[in-house]
């Protein structure tokens, strides 16, 4: 199968031109991504997870290293909006309603019109919600206007940065589950960084396992559980298998 | 806080009854001891003064009240354009947020000599003095309010390519508004006082002039009259702002400040 995004050798250092040299966050990171893939980035915190995503979506420069995504660089795919990103803390605009909030990408990128907004909303299941302000929400509905908001412009590609991180256990597992839909009914090619090792079993092809600061690649796992899946996936012995691998890795 | 609604509405009397209470002792007061009414007249005679000087409380209340107007209306659009345009052009902030600092501290009433010389006694002076005095917190806060970066914020509209344009009337402006509510709160009431100063120094009409001109004839009634006047003109401005703001701010929970008059400024 054709590589999608190709990272190679990637080095990132904060502050590199610092006299005491910096920060490295990331080390000699390099692996690949398939179109319409689901590839988890798991790791322990601080390790340089959202770092690599950063890198990837064109909102950080890498120090060293190339990354390539669809034949262009980074910038020229930021540039022609080829990335959704779902940010950690869902960023959602006081001041707009949801349809509004939701709606902010085509204005931005002058998309008149856009009728995928309705269709999002009843997607991800706020409908009635649409005039409501997000100070009206729980954590679980800005996480949907923040993924309705990032879906809205067809990206090809979700950059998903723990967008569930703060979410409750069970809230989390149904929304693990209307992402999988989601993801099943876009076609889009995701990268979800998590700290979650079950999660990133049951909705990954592919996980890759950063190491401690500065982030170095441990091991680069196709999963091989069979889909359509559902949390029930998880109580399958190959399922188990992975989970236990990855927590004997990431534990020290 | 929130409370329960009988306790909201008894609590609603409760400023009443003190009021009452103290207007009656004050009464009292002054005829049992005999305070001659130049020193502290009492509230009855207040009231009676102020019917019968009405017509000439009234023109005097609507000069300051233009001078407040004007003045405030001035200083905001002066304020906020210039708050925009060092926000925006990072050359402009260069040069200019320095001297921003360095005058921000100086008391502007300070001014009001060299004013008087530029401009004259009367409105003109005082309307400067006034558009003087709001001018300043309002660049301050909403300069402070623009300036906020939000990392979260400015990666999201990364990701959608914005341009700086997009950013500022799709996210800072936003962002700021508060910051600008809260500057225009400070500076309506800077602007009464400067108003009324400005009334002492340079005056030749409005309550502030009123006030000096009691004060020389020592009638004291019609001093109290141009006060009460005031603190009222007061309490309403604030008010509008704040009214204003819930009108153009509709996403925001109402948010209790010290500074207001809720909490017994």
């Amino acid at each position: 199968m054709m590589s999608y995004i190709v990272l190679k050798n990637v080095f990132l250092t904060y502050h590199h031109d610092s006299p005491g040299g910096g920060i490295e966050a990331l080390k000699d990171i390099s692996f690949e991504v398939v179109k319409g893939s689901f590839t988890s980035i798991i790791g322990p915190s601080g390790c340089g997870k959202s770092t690599l995503l950063y890198c990837i979506g064109n909102l950080l420069e890498p120090t060293r290293g190339s990354i390539v995504i669809d034949g262009r660089s980074p910038q020229e795919a930021r540039k022609n909006r080829m990335f959704g990103y779902v940010p950690q803390d869902p960023t959602l605009m006081d001041w707009k309603t949801v349809s509004e909030n939701i709606g902010l990408p085509s204005k931005i990128m002058g998309i008149k019109n856009n009728n995928r907004i309705s269709e999002l909303i009843e997607l991800v299941g706020l409908n009635g919600f649409e005039k409501n302000y997000p100070r009206e929400l729980s954590g679980g509905m800005k996480q949907r206007v923040s993924l309705a908001r990032a879906l809205s412009y067809n990206p090809p590609i979700l950059l998903m940065d723990e967008p569930l991180a703060n979410l409750d256990a069970l809230l989390r597992e149904k929304m693990n589950e209307e992402l999988l839909k989601i993801w099943k009914e876009t076609g889009t090619t995701i990268i979800l960084v998590t700290h979650d090792i079950s999660e990133a079993v049951l909705l990954s092809d592919k996980v890759v396992i950063l190491s401690n600061r500065p982030g170095t690649i441990l091991e680069i796992e196709t999963i091989d559980v069979p889909r359509p899946r559902s949390r029930k996936s998880l109580r399958l012995p190959e399922a188990h298998a992975y989970v236990d691998k990855f927590r004997d890795m990431l534990s020290v | 806080m929130k409370k329960g609604p009988f306790k909201t509405k008894l609590d609603s009397y409760y400023p009443w009854f003190f009021l009452a209470v103290f207007l009656l002792l004050w009464q009292f007061a002054v005829e049992y001891f005999k305070i001659p009414t130049y020193i502290l007249p009492t509230p009855l005679v207040i009231i009676s003064k102020g019917v019968e000087i009405w017509p000439t409380l009234v023109r005097h209340t609507l000069v300051t009240l233009k001078e407040i107007f004007l003045g405030f209306v001035i200083g905001s659009l002066l304020g906020a354009f210039l708050a925009f345009f060092i926000s925006y052009f990072s050359l402009a902030r260069k040069i200019f947020l320095p001297y921003i600092i360095a005058f921000q501290t100086m008391p502007k009433l300070g001014l009001a000599p060299l004013f008087i010389i530029w401009f004259g006694f009367g409105f003109f002076t005082n309307v400067t003095i006034v558009t003087s005095i709001s001018f300043f917190p309002i660049l301050v806060n909403f300069f402070t309010g623009l300036d906020q970066f939000n990392e979260n914020e400015e990666r999201l509209m990364a990701s959608y390519n914005a341009s700086k344009n997009q950013i500022y009337f799709h996210v800072r402006l936003f962002r700021a508004l508060p910051f600008l509510f809260a500057g225009f709160q400070l500076g309506i009431i800077l602007s009464v006082t400067g108003a009324i100063v400005a009334e002492f120094i340079a005056g030749n009409e409005g309550l502030g002039y009123l006030t000096i001109l009691a004060n020389n004839t020592l009638e004291t009634p019609m001093m109290f009259c141009a006060l009460l006047l005031l603190g009222i003109i007061g309490f309403i401005l604030y008010h509008i702002v704040d009214f204003m703001q819930k009108i153009l701010m509709p996403w925001a929970a109402r948010t209790e400040t010290l500074t207001g008059p809720e909490s017994g400024l």
